[in-house]
């Protein structure tokens, strides 16, 4: 069950590219509502050409290229279905793998997220706030020989403080007030309810 | 439905698939000549792809399925990626189905299963470099795609058989906009394509590699794949600098004649920019890797400004 959002995600995203052409038409109604204007250029070839200006200047047919990739693994499958008389069936050796002569590989050896992200950190730097912590302890006789190591990485957005903060800080402001409103005693409600009532007769009257 | 132009281009994907190995045979070939070693013959990259055939398949232990699937998937993408390429002749049915933001797209999908294989294996090397990988393109596919766009304004489409038809009836003039996508495109064919400075094809010293780092753990058949498609990439950078900007000699009209002269054409021209490539890999030495996006910096931004001055000057 826990990927069944991921998974609805994907399907979307697979609807999107395979068949923008019908996705659009069906969420023109929406832009229709909205704005009075729809993409009629773009599904005006049908559904299977994407031709967002004119068919001259940009064209894209994504159920064709949806079949030209399964018909790249379908060859493989052919490939595969053809030499299965001439195949040795043997199993596949296994081996361990390469550790460069250092002995065998550890699963903490491996690499992880952080090392992953870390040329990236390195090249978007200036963009994030990165406060990174390093702490090593090494042996007392042997200065090069590490006992211990502790990193730490924290990454802030920078757009977070310039951005998005004082929108949070006018909704948390607001909604305290609204709060307030809600919190009251029952002759607050009843003394709202008959103002709105005022309210309203003299709006009709 | 249109057969001749669906079997130009069948034909022209064979070209492209049967003349990828000799394309780097000619790299390698006029390199070792500049550099004053005996150089290999002109088909040893078919030999050396026929004899990782024949080789058995041995597996590291730890790799799951996606290791064994993903070479399938690199090779059928690139062949996929050269099929809608202009390579001798204009105005095919795969021009229409897909234009140069859909090859950026199938380029990315290969290199995705490229650099999850690497991952795969656990080991040290392959997640170096995949992760390298990923910041090489995560760089280089802006300054790709906004070569796109400059063309893409210079010829109000992003078609990349009305591009080079624009090229070509257009009079012939000096465009700062396609000298600047020029520069941008080869430096971005470079990285694109693993060769030096940013990465180097002969190495496996480690420190150093990308690409040989990601299929280290590979052996025998699934090996020769990911060479393939690595010169299958660097033929295909290596035609889309030429049809591109020098496009004069492709066959506008599918008459056997004009396709003779198209397919001599190309040889030459592809001869001529693989001998420069090979003089440029001789008298360059490699970058350190976190010197690379410095590299990809400059092309971003010789790119932009070949957008900007196409605006400034040549638009209106």
């Amino acid at each position: 069950m826990m990927v069944v959002g991921q998974g609805i995600l994907a399907l979307l995203c697979l609807l999107l590219g395979v068949m923008p052409t019908t996705m659009i038409r069906a969420l023109s109604g929406v832009t229709m509502s909205l704005t009075g204007e729809g993409l009629a250029t773009a599904t005006s070839h049908g559904w299977l050409w994407l031709t967002p200006i004119a068919p001259e200047v940009a064209s894209y047919s994504p159920p064709l290229i949806m079949i030209g990739i399964l018909g790249a693994l379908g060859a493989w499958a052919a490939v595969y279905f053809l030499l299965r008389r001439r195949r040795i069936s043997k199993p596949t050796i296994r081996r361990e793998p390469w550790d460069c002569g250092f002995g065998s590989l550890q699963s903490n050896m491996q690499y992880t997220a952080s090392a992953f992200a870390m040329p990236f950190k390195e090249v978007f730097r200036p963009l994030f706030r990165i406060h990174e912590e390093v702490r090593r302890q090494v042996n007392e006789q042997l200065p090069t020989q590490m006992q211990k190591l502790r990193y730490q990485i924290h990454i802030d957005d920078i757009m977070w403080p310039f951005f998005y903060q004082p929108f949070k800080g006018m909704i948390t402001w607001s909604s305290r007030r609204v709060a307030r409103i809600q919190t009251g005693r029952l002759r607050h409600y009843l003394a709202y309810s008959f103002v709105t009532l005022l309210l309203l007769l003299w709006l009709v009257s | 439905m249109n057969w001749t132009g669906w079997l130009l281009v069948f034909l022209q994907t064979c070209i492209f698939v049967v003349a990828a190995p000799l394309y780097a045979g000619w790299i390698k070939r006029v390199k070792a000549r500049l550099q004053n070693r005996t150089p290999p013959p002109l088909l040893q990259p078919y030999r050396d792809l026929a004899k990782l055939v024949s080789k058995e398949i041995v597996l590291a232990d730890t790799v799951s399925v996606i290791f064994r699937i993903a070479p399938y998937i690199v090779l059928g993408t690139s062949v996929l990626a050269v099929s809608i390429v202009p390579l001798i002749v204009l105005e095919l049915p795969v021009t229409a189905m897909a234009d140069a933001i859909v090859l950026v797209g199938l380029l990315a999908l290969g290199r995705f299963f490229l650099a999850l294989a690497g991952l795969d294996a656990g080991t040290v090397f392959g997640g170096m470099g995949a992760s390298r990988e990923m910041m090489v393109a995560s760089l280089a596919e802006p300054a790709m795609l906004i070569v796109i766009f400059t063309l893409a304004m210079v010829a109000s489409s992003t078609n990349l058989s009305t591009v080079i038809t624009h090229t070509l009836v257009s009079p012939l003039a000096l465009r700062p906009s396609m000298i600047f996508a020029f520069i941008a495109l080869v430096m971005v064919g470079i990285a694109e394509t693993g060769r030096i400075p940013i990465d180097n094809p002969a190495t496996h010293l480690e420190l150093t590699m990308i690409h040989e780092a990601m299929i280290l753990e590979y052996t025998g058949r699934h090996l020769a794949m990911m060479e393939y498609a690595a010169q299958l990439k660097l033929l295909l950078y290596s035609v889309l600098i030429v049809n591109l900007f020098f496009p004069w000699g492709i066959a506008l009209a599918t008459a056997p004649a004009f396709l003779l002269i198209a397919t001599v054409a190309l040889f030459s021209k592809l001869a001529v920019l693989g001998a420069v490539l090979a003089a440029g890999e001789t008298a360059v030495a490699k970058m350190r890797v976190f010197r690379v996006p410095t590299f990809l910096a400059m092309a971003f931004t010789v790119a932009l400004v070949g957008m900007l001055s196409f605006i400034i000057l040549e638009a209106g």
